[in-house]
């Protein structure tokens, strides 16, 4: 029987045991009838024949004591009775294990965070064949200092039929196309070359990858996620083979990937690629330049490194061929490194801070443990008297860490778990791997063991505090013992750092704070509240301009009369989108300098768009008036354009077509500045161009409405169907959430660094008064022959307090020092908050000097209550 | 009265996996066997039997079964494991070598 099967068999006992006992019974019952029968077969009389037989058997309660021993079982009571000694222990006296318990309880609940992001953003395999063996390869341009940049599809061609090192390569272009079925919907995808499917090493679960001969034959093909099989197709196998409206075109179905893979997501590729289509190079887009990303699966046997080189050398041969190449080369990047290479250093960071806590946890817990095990020393001392042994001793001081240890394993883990549902759900950028972010049984469990074990070593690592084991020595009250000296330097120098840590974090956690709430109460200029913004856009080869301006008109009357709704506008780009013209702007009859001309966003709007937004008009008519030479610009370019003179009236051209004369337009209005690029930008001028004048084909429909988002949208896109079912209605989302993910960052760092700061105030505190309980318990004998000739306690409690203050100055002289040092770094993070500025420092060192007041509470009590005539007793 | 030899402490192992190799007997037949095959020299303390046994089925070299024969009276048998036969070879072995040991050392002597 293995080590395990004994261990089961002992508990499975436990269980048993009423069985077995009755058992034992008979079987000695049994033994006992039979020795008499033998006996008197002998001629004893029966009395004769039972005495004998019992005296032969011996003691009956001690051989069922041996017999019992025998099975091992003892031991396994004996854990059970510590168990419950060790609870009733810390029961008596809660406050060290208590706060033993809360400083490992918040470090495992940051490691368990952390440790989940290292593990699902860096670590984690990613989930395709072989990925160490994918890279990505980048045109770059040194002279220019563009490191990665996409790629011409001459060049790409050359580099797939040149490259040796590469078994294939495909080139991969982001795409998003609409697909009509049950309505129109506008889905993401790639196109890709043939060579993708076998260079991502995954085959469509149903149907077939699309060939260089699908390319070769032209017929339009495509290959479905599942996600998208499943909810567009309803998972229908016959989906395959089948042709679907997709843009403007019939495309045939062939295949579909098979559900959880994960598409490779690099560059501007994001992760949410629900299609696959062929990429073909022609004529027309081998003149497009630079658009291509490229993707690799090494030949067996090369490197990255190797195949980089040779992708130098190709594009050095092309340079040399091609005029267009001049100066361009090109280098390969592990596809792993790619995607994890952003999120790198700031997980390498957090996970330094994270083992930095769990460090001062440690600290913490071995020297609050060690002023608890001081504190018993009699009651330790009495029981190795009695004949418990140093190793029963150690077990026990075992248990109880293991019993805190077990708290903080399961409180710990517990908001751990949270933390990392609440990062995942954050709008954090977190690469393109945070739909890995999910918790993981594996890691939560590896953080409970690790919270049990640091917890029972740090116990266990109290005894070796204590004096050699003799219990006298333990008796006498004694102080000091060599033992915890050194020990006890290395705990005061982490105490310090502990100390300085947390003033550090304060300091950097106020200003953090008060930089998300200035970027909060930043003046964007425009009211969110409460508008949805909707993107429609129109298939150019269906619409004509004239049609086109028809159509949104429309769209804009139906939904202005859907209920609830106040205000309906249409605009080029709603505020925070991702792109938008900017161009130089300047006063007609002067030529625009490049250098000195003012830069505005342009944004063509219809006339409702700045009473929707609550965008003020300043002076002018209060919306521009119809007509294509009328616009409204914003204060600032007033201001750039015309300082001191009133900009109503005047006439402007644009960089765009300063050449034309026909593009001449006058300022009819006035508006206010607006961030249009986040609250975190700096104003810039707006010009805003009238919508009835523009030919367009694409628009934000932006929508202020008391209804949710929710019950609005299906409205707006009946509304939009109503029209053309064909349409679809995209990038739908309210404007304060776009705007709540543009701060996430900063609302992320804000509150992580609270968290941090919290708990490394908690360590502090912690961490000094167990310093000071441990020293106090070393100076016990002294404080009393001095209360007892008559030192008075506001002596004894001055003393105590100039102890902690020499934990506490230095701790927070260093950090104080480490925070101004920190100064550049935390500007360019900091948004209306001057990082040098002092009262964030005072409310850090006051919270500090707040925590270490409470800190000395308990050690002054104790220090102040030794009873002189008791430690003298102790002699 | 013969004269008695007290067990030699870690001996009685020994003798129980020797006894048990002959096929499996009950806890009284075992010290019965033990006694009657050693002319009654070897007399065991027939209490500590019982931790013995319990101790090698702990480790595996001895299981036990109950049997109810059909004239009614239940009893707990014995027998060797694969592993326990393997042991009482080794420990038979053994206590050879030590025995000659003290033997050679008496006849110095």
């Amino acid at each position: 029987m293995g080590w395990l099967g004994s261990v089961a068999s002992r508990i499975g006992w436990l269980f048993r045991r009423p069985r077995l006992e009755h058992e034992m019974d008979a079987e000695f019952r049994f033994h006992l009838e039979k020795e008499i029968a033998d006996l008197m077969g002998t001629g004893l009389s029966p009395s004769e024949a039972r005495r004998r037989a019992l005296r032969d058997f011996g003691r009956l309660s001690s051989v069922k004591e041996e017999a019992r021993a025998a099975r091992g079982i003892p031991r396994l009571e004996a854990l059970g009775r510590d168990l419950r000694f060790a609870a009733r222990s810390i029961r008596r006296s809660p406050g060290a294990p208590a706060a033993a318990a809360m400083t490992l309880t918040l470090a495992i609940a940051a490691t368990t965070a952390v440790a989940h992001a290292v593990q699902k953003l860096w670590l984690d395999p990613i989930p395709l064949p072989h990925p160490d063996r994918l890279a990505v390869v980048w045109e770059s341009q040194e002279a220019r200092g563009v490191r990665e940049n996409v790629v011409s599809v001459p060049n790409f061609e050359e580099w797939a039929s040149r490259s040796r090192s590469f078994a294939q390569l495909a080139a991969v272009v982001p795409d998003h196309e609409v697909l009509q079925r049950d309505g129109p919907e506008r889905v993401a995808g790639a196109l890709v070359s043939p060579a993708w499917f076998s260079i991502v090493g995954v085959a469509p679960a149903l149907g077939r990858p699309f060939t260089d001969a699908d390319v070769a034959a032209g017929e339009p093909v495509i290959v479905l996620s599942h996600g998208l099989w499943r909810e567009r197709f309803g998972a229908d196998p016959h989906a395959v083979g089948s042709e679907v409206p997709f843009g403007d075109r019939l495309v045939r179905v062939i295949g579909v990937m098979p559900a959880g893979f994960q598409p490779p997501a690099f560059g501007w590729l994001g992760s949410g690629q629900r299609y696959w289509r062929p990429f073909v190079a022609t004529a027309d887009n081998r003149q497009w330049g630079r658009f291509l990303l490229v993707l690799g699966r090494l030949a067996p046997g090369l490197t990255v490194r190797q195949a980089s080189a040779e992708m130098a050398a190709i594009a050095a041969q092309l340079e040399a061929t091609h005029p267009r190449n001049k100066g361009w080369s090109a280098h390969a990047r592990p596809l792993v490194d790619q995607i994890v290479g952003e999120v790198k250093p700031v997980l390498l960071a957090v996970a330094v801070a994270a083992l930095a806590l769990l460090l001062a946890a440690i600290a913490n817990l071995t020297t609050v443990m060690l002023a608890r095990a001081r504190r018993r020393r009699a009651e330790l001392a009495v029981r190795v008297a009695l004949g418990a042994s140093r190793g029963r001793i150690a077990q026990q001081l075992a248990l109880e860490g293991a019993l805190i240890g077990a708290v903080a394993a399961v409180v710990g883990v517990g908001l751990g778990a949270l933390a990392v549902q609440a990062l995942a759900a954050s709008q954090l950028d977190l690469g393109p791997r945070r739909t890995a972010l999910v918790t993981d049984g594996g890691v939560l469990a590896l953080a409970a063991v690790v919270a049990i074990a640091v917890a029972t070593l740090a116990s266990v690592g109290a005894l070796a505090g204590l004096p050699r084991a003799n219990p006298r020595a333990w008796l006498a009250t004694r102080d000091g013992g060599a033992g915890g000296a050194a020990g006890s330097r290395v705990t005061r120098a982490l105490i310090v750092a502990e100390v300085a840590i947390a003033i550090l974090l304060t300091v950097v956690a106020g200003l953090a704070a008060r930089s998300f709430l200035a970027l909060r109460e930043t003046e964007l200029g425009y009211s969110a509240e409460r508008v949805t913004a909707a993107r429609i856009t129109l298939p150019a080869a269906r619409y004509r301009a004239a049609a086109a301006q028809a159509f949104f008109a429309g769209v804009q009357e139906r939904v202005r009369a859907l209920p609830q709704v106040s205000e309906v506008a249409l605009v080029s780009h709603r505020p925070l989108s991702e792109t938008g013209s900017a161009t130089h702007i300047g006063a007609f009859g002067k030529p625009i300098d490049r250098k000195t001309a003012p830069v505005a966003d342009i944004r063509v709007a219809s006339a409702e768009y700045f009473e929707t937004l609550r965008v003020p008009t300043l002076s002018g008519v209060p919306a521009p008036g119809r007509g294509a030479s009328n616009v409204a610009i914003s204060k600032l370019l007033a201001d750039q354009l015309w300082p001191g003179q009133d900009p109503i009236g005047q006439r402007l051209v644009t960089g765009f077509d300063r050449t034309d004369s026909a593009a001449v337009a006058t300022v009819v209005s006035v508006v206010g500045d607006v961030r249009l690029h986040g609250p975190r930008s700096k104003v810039r001028g707006a010009l805003y161009l009238p919508l009835e004048t523009r030919p367009v084909w694409e628009l934000d429909l932006v929508v202020r409405a008391a209804s949710p988002l929710e019950r609005l949208v299906p409205m707006i896109r009946s509304a939009v169907w109503s029209l053309d079912s064909t349409i679809p209605v995209h990038q739908v989302a309210t404007l304060s959430e776009t705007i709540a993910a543009a701060t996430a960052r900063d609302r992320v760092t804000s509150w992580l660094l609270t968290g941090f700061s919290g708990v490394s105030l908690v360590l502090a505190a912690v961490g000094i008064a167990g310093v000071l309980l441990v020293e106090l318990s070393r100076r016990r004998r002294e404080l009393g022959v001095r209360l007892a000739l008559g030192a008075s306690p506001g002596q004894v409690r001055r003393e105590v307090m100039v102890s902690g203050l020499r934990l506490v100055v230095p701790g927070l002289v260093l950090g104080i020092a480490a925070a101004l040092a920190a100064t550049p770094v935390m500007r360019a993070f900091l948004y209306g908050v001057d990082p040098g500025e002092g009262s964030s420092y005072l409310l850090g060192v006051a919270i500090l000097l707040l925590m270490a007041a409470l800190a000395l509470v308990v050690p002054i009590r104790r220090a102040t209550s030794v009873d002189p005539v008791e430690v003298l007793r102790g002699e | 009265m013969t004269e008695r030899a007290d067990l030699l402490q870690g001996t009685l192992d020994l003798l129980v996996l020797k006894t048990l190799r002959l096929g499996p007997l009950h806890g009284w037949a075992i010290s019965k066997r033990i006694r009657e095959l050693s002319d009654d020299v070897l007399q065991v303390n027939q209490g500590s039997l019982y931790p013995a046994l319990y101790r090698l089925e702990d480790k595996g070299w001895v299981r036990s079964e109950w049997h109810d024969p059909p004239d009614g009276r239940r009893v707990k048998l014995y027998e060797l494991t694969k592993e326990g036969q393997k042991h009482a070879a080794a420990e038979v072995r053994q206590w050879r070598t030590f025995v000659g040991a003290v033997d050679r050392l008496l006849e110095a002597t």
